[in-house]
């Protein structure tokens, strides 16, 4: 297993009804390599949350997750975990400073790396860049000059830079229109079958995690409600509120 | 940055304020070029000695610039007066070492004379030194101080912010111009000059610091909620450098218009210490301690130009303040509000 979390138990208070918000509870999943794994659940359920506590940036009340077998421990092993596990945010529009050139942005992404040449890090941008599709003479510009499609790229681009061998993405194309969610959605795809890498896709849209998962795991409330592969979630689905979530999806009554 | 600059020059007033802080500071760099006498030359025969005239007439002819003697005479309150002496004329020399200086025995005072016979205009300029400097250099520390305490307990949050905030409130509690003579008072007195003046930029900024460092707290926690920040943790970069590179950047604007708000309390501070003799010692000049013979009413209706350092004071601070004014004003939301959407 690449990645595996262990009963991962975070509760928030929360000042609206002075009690605790169960945000993950009791989540256990396993990523093997080159997998990837659909998280998919409505607004709230906890996904984001979940996605933070696997990157260690937020610690869960309890549970554990391990990275390779193992669970990251010391400064060393978190500076490999942190090369090797990328995550593209929510947000296309906060994840990237306002502040800093696109350069700068991709810069920082290789404070872990070894001392490396400035032709070697040119060169590791104007790849990163050109792998999702973006081209290599946007370094100077800044973040409020793209439209979000392109700030999303960027991100990806980031988070490809370290060469990672397992990318989170938070609902990486959900703030994206149809047309511009395909050509990232191929991206991926082609990044995933090029470079081996491993996904875990967060989305409330079950036709993304279809597109580019192996399984499916469904959230409620915090909770795994329903984890098995792709065909098994799509053509035989166990829980009531999967089948709520895909008559939702595919039904285009609504949409036409 | 740029367009906050661009929205600041379109504010006339902050321009021209700039402009007259700037030639002040200038000036105050020049002094030893620009003024007539050392801030220590004294002649005490013309103690209180009114602003001399400059004449280019003598009669009836046109003649280089130059001063006439000036005869001390008692009036019949046995006050001391001056009277032009016809028959001494002292020409203005150019360029010699200083930009204007006088023959002997005449001497220059464009705006009076203090009580030991020196040119208050030297002594003002020489003054601008001390007061500019230890307004700009304390404000620098504690804006340093302020920034870095405030960013570390805006970010971190928790204990650290709790311990921080406290320590904080604890200067603030006390009133500025108490815990500044209490400072004061703990200073030895065997200090020079220079030690005195390095001390009470070193109060002043101590005082200084804590309001700031509320603000800045209050910005960077919600300044650390941002994804970018998250982001450039999950990537490996380090506490310090998200608070130096993507943090305290985004409150630099509002940090200016503080800084500039902030100046003009550190000058009136200074001021009022020399004023009250704890600041910086005669001879060596500032512009309040040159106000404390200013505190004798009597001196203060026969001699009133001893009254320009408040002049100078005034226009510094009334510049800050515009400056200060126009900066906040320029501030440009879309940098620092998540970005432009
Ligand atoms: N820092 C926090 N403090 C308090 N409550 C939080 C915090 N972060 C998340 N929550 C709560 O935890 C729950 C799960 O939030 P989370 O962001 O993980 O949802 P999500 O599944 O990512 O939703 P979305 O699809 O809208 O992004 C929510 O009810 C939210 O209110
Ligand atoms: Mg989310």
């Amino acid at each position: 297993m690449l990645i595996e979390t262990r009963r991962i138990i975070k509760t928030f208070k929360s000042h609206a009804n002075k009690g605790l918000v169960k945000a993950v509870d009791d989540v256990s999943l396993s990523i093997k390599p080159q997998e990837s794994l659909g998280l998919v659940g409505e607004s709230g359920c906890g996904k984001t949350t979940l996605a933070r506590i696997i990157m260690h940036l937020v610690s869960p009340d309890s549970g554990e997750v391990f990275f390779d077998g193992k669970v990251v421990k010391g400064a060393e092993a978190l500076r490999l975990f942190r090369r090797k596990v990328r995550m593209v945010f929510q947000d296309p529009f906060s994840a990237l400073d306002p502040r800093f050139t696109i350069e700068a942005v991709l810069r920082e992404a290789l404070v872990l790396e070894q001392k490396m040449t400035c032709s070697e890090i040119k060169e590791r941008m104007a790849r990163c860049l050109g792998s999702v599709g973006l081209p290599g003479d946007i370094l100077s510009r800044y973040p409020h000059e793209f439209s979000g499609g392109e700030r999303q790229r960027i991100c990806i681009a980031r988070a490809l830079m370290t060469g990672p061998s397992l990318l989170i993405l938070d609902e990486a194309v959900s703030s994206l229109d149809v047309l511009v969610q395909q050509q990232v959605l191929k991206t991926i795809d082609e990044l995933r079958q090029k470079t081996g890498l491993t996904l875990l896709v967060i989305t409330h849209n079950l036709r993304v995690a279809r597109s580019l998962c192996q399984k499916i795991a469904v959230m409620k409330e915090g909770r795994v409600i329903e984890y098995d592969g792709v065909k098994e979630v799509f053509d035989t689905p166990k829980d009531p509120y999967t089948r709520q979530l895909m008559k939702a999806a595919f039904d285009h009554t609504l949409a036409s | 940055m740029r367009s906050m600059w661009q929205s600041f020059k379109e504010n006339r007033r902050a321009v021209v304020c700039l402009w007259v802080l700037g030639a002040l500071c200038v000036s105050a760099a020049f002094a030893d070029f620009l003024t007539p006498y050392s801030f220590k030359d004294e002649a005490r025969a013309f103690s209180y000695c009114p602003p001399t005239v400059v004449h280019i007439m003598h009669e009836g002819k046109l003649s280089r610039p130059f001063v006439y003697g000036q005869r001390m005479e008692f009036d019949t309150y046995h006050r001391r007066i001056y009277i032009e002496d016809k028959s001494a004329r002292s020409f203005i020399k150019f360029f010699q070492s200083r930009l204007f200086t006088v023959e002997a025995p005449g001497r220059i005072y464009l705006l009076g004379a203090d009580g030991r016979g020196r040119d208050i205009f030297s002594r003002i300029l020489y003054g601008a030194r001390v007061s500019l400097s230890i307004g700009l250099i304390g404000v620098t520390i504690s804006f340093a101080i302020g920034l870095l305490v405030g960013g570390i307990a805006g970010y971190f949050g928790g204990r650290m912010d709790n311990v921080l905030m406290r320590l904080c409130e604890m200067v603030m509690m006390v009133p500025g111009f108490y815990l500044l003579l209490a400072l004061r008072a703990a200073v030895p007195d065997s200090f020079n000059s220079l030690q005195v003046y390095a001390s009470i930029i070193v109060i002043l900024s101590f005082i200084g610091w804590a309001g700031l460092a509320r603000v800045i707290r209050g910005m960077c926690l919600s300044l650390r909620e941002r994804e970018y920040v998250l982001a450039a943790k999950s990537m490996g970069v380090s506490d310090m450098r998200i608070i130096m590179t993507h943090i305290l950047p985004h409150t630099v604007s509002y940090s200016l218009a503080a800084l500039m708000l902030s100046i003009p309390g550190y000058i009136l501070s200074e001021s009022a210490l020399s004023l009250i003799g704890l600041g910086i010692q005669d001879p060596y000049a500032s512009w309040g301690n040159m106000l404390s013979e200013s505190m004798n009413i009597v001196r203060l209706t026969f001699s009133p130009w001893i009254l320009w350092p408040v002049f100078f004071i005034f226009i510094t601070v009334m510049c800050f303040n515009v400056i200060g004014d126009a900066l906040r004003d320029a501030v440009d939301p879309s940098m620092d509000q998540g970005g432009s959407r």
